[in-house]
């Protein structure tokens, strides 16, 4: 038997405003388009998250179980569906109630926190793993880092922290001619088992569906699982790794791509040598054969799958820098506005729209971008990190808060008469 | 008050330019309207024709006509980036079509201008910049009338060592033409006889002047204490952006608490915004895109040093908006509002250690920057449309002259 690991990650981002500019810093912290980050998670909601976890639960539902799925949900897009699609909230809560789904661990804010401070690495893990428990009871087992970023130490950090699996990308740097079907140790770690993401596969669906279907040439679940159960005999897991909304969103209702997924579980199942796993019921299974080493990190991002596409050019690194140089004077002031402010710059998105990679051609980077140009998006977030930079440079005795307050409401109010 | 003329001082007026406030894409229109609407004041009866008007013009004593090329490209090209960096790859293609579509609308509004010309009389032909240099070579023969041709920028200027031969023809041909030819300052005077064969006789100084009346005067405290220094102006080659940059890395190594603005927007904005992160100042540079009238005056209010890198300029109204807030003013050596402005501090746009060195010296004595800010708030008052267009009256009164003893 070998299992399908079938795995999602949901997220979305708070979006800057385009216009924060410099004439603001000092005077507001208004960092955040409100508007845009409503619009976007209701449009997302409707198409995506709602009905095809629907989809997903009905199918625990019809086979008693025997489907499984893996999500990790941020804490950004979390915060998104308490304010703006609780209907979203409510239909993965009645997913993860069936048992036959689970949560997977990650960063709160989607962000590169390994890659920038290790204790903000941990402290967010910690956090979203308290969180995933208050929202839908259950503790994750397993743990995914942000963007699939896979590293020697980001490995340990999970092994330390208890999880039994970490997701990665099947990358030819990390496998090093090992099965990307194989479960694995990774480099230093005794626990923790090493799933990776079959790209091949895993593409299929998120990248060529919508091709197959235009072709005339569809592809239907049966055939899928045929492909899948062509693996060879001795396969341990295929990893099924994508984005959430790549079922409604990124691919269109209309691409027959919920019906796609609604009819794979039983063309799974009907193989006779496939069943489903989450990646802990994998990790549980399946002896690891080998060891995995990354001392620079793999993602699952473009050609590259390394970090480039967040801190490949100088714009990327002097964000990130100029971000992570910040966090001790924003742990110091104690305070917790500045730190959710913090957090939510960390968020790996805002790198990613300053991606210079393919800005003249005009692709995936540019599909994800709310700005006209990697440019746009880099000097809005410095205006943002400079404001932030002056707030926790504050002494708290010099701190008028009442005032800040005062005048933040009352732009907000203003901003909901005139919308 | 209109003052009674002299006879035999010219009277009439045509004046041929390309754009008119509030319509302006640069300096030009802005220095067009002052000197025209000061000599209308002076009781010349100026008519200015312009490829297209957009109605919203103000009424300011000047006869405003129309040659109705609505698809008139601007001036100096087109400053918006996504446009600019989308054909950034081929830059030398970009401006010679560039550059082709501008000598065409040229050669129409010139025939536009010769009909008027035609139709009524004009004691002088006045055309500015190259785009209106046809025009007034066809106008004045059209009229009969002497030709003046006003550098406020020549291709020399605005383009470098990539000047394109086309324009540089034209303005050629239009100093060849020309009775007398008005430079903005002594240095555009200077580049002219340089780059082009003159006849030095011909040439004349009539500087520009600032807006009339105080500005706004900042309200409270500051929301920055730390000191901010300015970059105004259009983010092309000419004005030296990158120099700007430079000279902020060096500073920034001794004074990390200076903030650095970066205020408009051109066909190097995205370039600039990486060369910045490249040499490390992206967390203390901070980038505004284009900035509308409003926002330019808050900009001024907002900063201690207003600081103009330009290669070349040959005036630089800028220096003079900045002085007038009370900003402290370094230019270009290679600048003529430097002429206007004594107490401007001056240094070489091709030595960023220079300028570093200028802006380390401003920024480190607070009693340096008030002698500036006083001085430059002073300069920049004395210099008055009124002043400018005598100058200019008593240059078309030198033509007129000459002109009765060749008779």
């Amino acid at each position: 038997m070998t299992s399908v690991v079938l795995y999602f990650h949901v997220h979305q981002p708070f979006r800057l405003r385009r216009e924060y500019s410099f004439f603001d810093i000092a005077r507001n912290a208004r960092y955040f388009d409100e508007p845009l980050n409503e619009k976007i998670v209701r449009r997302v909601a409707e198409r995506s998250y709602v009905p095809t976890t629907n989809v997903l639960r009905r199918a625990v539902e019809r086979t008693d179980g025997r489907f499984r799925v893996a999500v990790s949900i941020t804490g950004t897009v979390l915060d998104q569906w308490e304010r703006w699609a609780p209907e979203a909230l409510d239909a993965f809560r009645a997913l993860v109630a069936t048992g036959g789904a689970e949560l997977v661990a990650e960063t709160s804010h989607h962000s590169l926190a390994s890659e920038g401070d290790e204790a903000e690495f941990r402290a967010q893990v910690a956090a979203h793993t308290a969180r995933l428990k208050r929202t839908f009871g259950v503790a994750p087992k397993s743990f995914r880092n942000t963007e699939l970023v896979f590293s020697d130490r980001a490995a340990r950090v999970a092994d330390d922290l208890g999880f039994s699996a970490i997701l990665a990308e099947g990358a030819k740097r990390l496998l090093r001619g090992r099965s990307t079907y194989s479960l694995h140790h990774a480099s230093g770690c005794d626990r923790v088992a090493v799933l990776t993401r079959s790209y091949k596969h895993s593409d299929d669906i998120a990248f060529r569906f919508a091709d197959r279907q235009r072709s005339g040439n569809p592809l239907t679940p049966a055939e899928f699982a045929g492909e899948l159960a062509a693996v060879p005999a001795r396969a341990q897991a295929i990893g099924l790794f994508m984005d959430f909304e790549t079922a409604g969103e990124h691919q269109h209702e209309s691409s027959g791509i919920l019906r796609f997924f609604d009819g794979l579980p039983e063309a799974i199942l009907a193989t006779g040598r496939l069943d489903f796993a989450t990646p802990s019921e994998a990790a549980a299974r399946y002896p690891r054969r080998g060891t995995v080493q990354a001392s620079r990190p793999v993602s699952w991002a473009d050609q590259e799958r390394d970090l480039s596409a967040w801190l490949g050019n100088d714009m990327q690194q002097t964000a990130h820098g100029a971000l992570y140089d910040l966090l001790p004077a924003v742990r110091a002031s104690g305070r917790a506005d500045l730190m959710r402010w913090w957090r939510r710059l960390s968020t790996s998105d805002h790198v990613y729209y300053m991606c210079t990679k393919h800005f003249s051609d005009g692709d995936v980077h540019k599909y994800f971008s709310p700005y006209d140009a990697p440019h746009t998006a880099f000097v809005a977030f410095m205006n943002a990190v400079e404001d932030l930079r002056r707030r926790a440079a504050v002494e708290p005795r010099r701190r008028r808060p009442s005032r800040r307050v005062r005048s933040g409401r009352a732009v907000v109010a203003r901003r909901r008469v005139t919308a | 008050m209109l003052e009674v003329r002299a006879p035999g001082v010219p009277r009439r007026v045509l004046m041929l330019g390309w754009e008119y406030p509030p319509h302006i894409t640069g300096g030009l229109g802005t220095a067009c309207q002052g000197l025209a609407s000061a000599l209308a004041r002076r009781g010349v009866d100026v008519t200015f024709l312009l490829p297209w008007l957009h109605a919203d013009e103000p009424d300011d004593g000047v006869r405003l006509v129309a040659a109705g090329i609505d698809d008139a490209p601007a001036p100096y090209g087109d400053a918006t980036p996504a446009k600019a960096h989308a054909s950034a790859r081929s830059d030398n293609t970009r401006r010679a079509r560039y550059a082709g579509n501008m000598v065409q609308a040229a050669a129409r509004f010139a025939a536009s201008a010769a009909k008027l010309a035609w139709r009524e009389t004009f004691d002088v032909v006045h055309a500015h910049d190259w785009t209106a240099v046809p025009a007034g070579i066809a106008a004045a023969a059209s009229a009969n009338a002497p030709l003046v041709v006003h550098v406020h920028s020549c291709e020399h200027d605005r383009s470098g060592p990539s000047a394109a031969p086309e324009i540089v023809a034209i303005e050629q041909a239009g100093f060849d033409a020309a009775s007398r030819i008005v430079c903005v300052s002594r240095y555009t005077a200077s580049v002219v006889r340089k780059h082009y064969d003159v006849d030095p006789a011909k040439l004349r100084v009539v500087h520009n002047a600032g807006p009339a009346g105080r500005v706004r005067a900042r309200r409270g405290r500051r929301r920055i204490a730390e000191p901010v220094v300015l970059f105004l102006g259009r983010l092309t080659y000419q004005k030296g952006p990158e120099r700007f940059l430079e000279a902020a890395a060096i500073v920034s190594q001794t004074r990390s608490d200076v903030r650095f603005v970066v205020a408009g927007t051109g066909d190097l904005y995205h370039r600039t915004i990486e060369r910045a992160a490249a040499l490390g100042v992206g967390a203390c540079v901070h980038f505004t895109g284009f900035l509308g009238a409003a926002d330019v005056a808050r900009a001024y209010r907002e900063s201690d040093i207003y600081v103009m890198p330009s290669v070349s300029e040959p005036f630089g109204i800028a220096p003079i908006e900045a002085a007038r807030h009370g900003v402290a003013v370094l230019v270009s050596e290679n600048s003529g509002v430097a002429e206007v402005l004594p107490s401007a501090i001056t240094f070489d746009p091709h030595d960023s250690a220079d300028l570093a060195a200028a802006l380390l010296r401003v920024l480190s004595s607070t009693r340096l920057r008030k002698r500036l800010a006083q001085r430059g708030r002073t300069e920049a008052a004395a210099l008055r449309w009124e002043t400018q267009a005598k100058n200019l009256d008593a240059v078309y009164g030198e033509i007129a002259r000459a002109d009765g003893e060749s008779l």
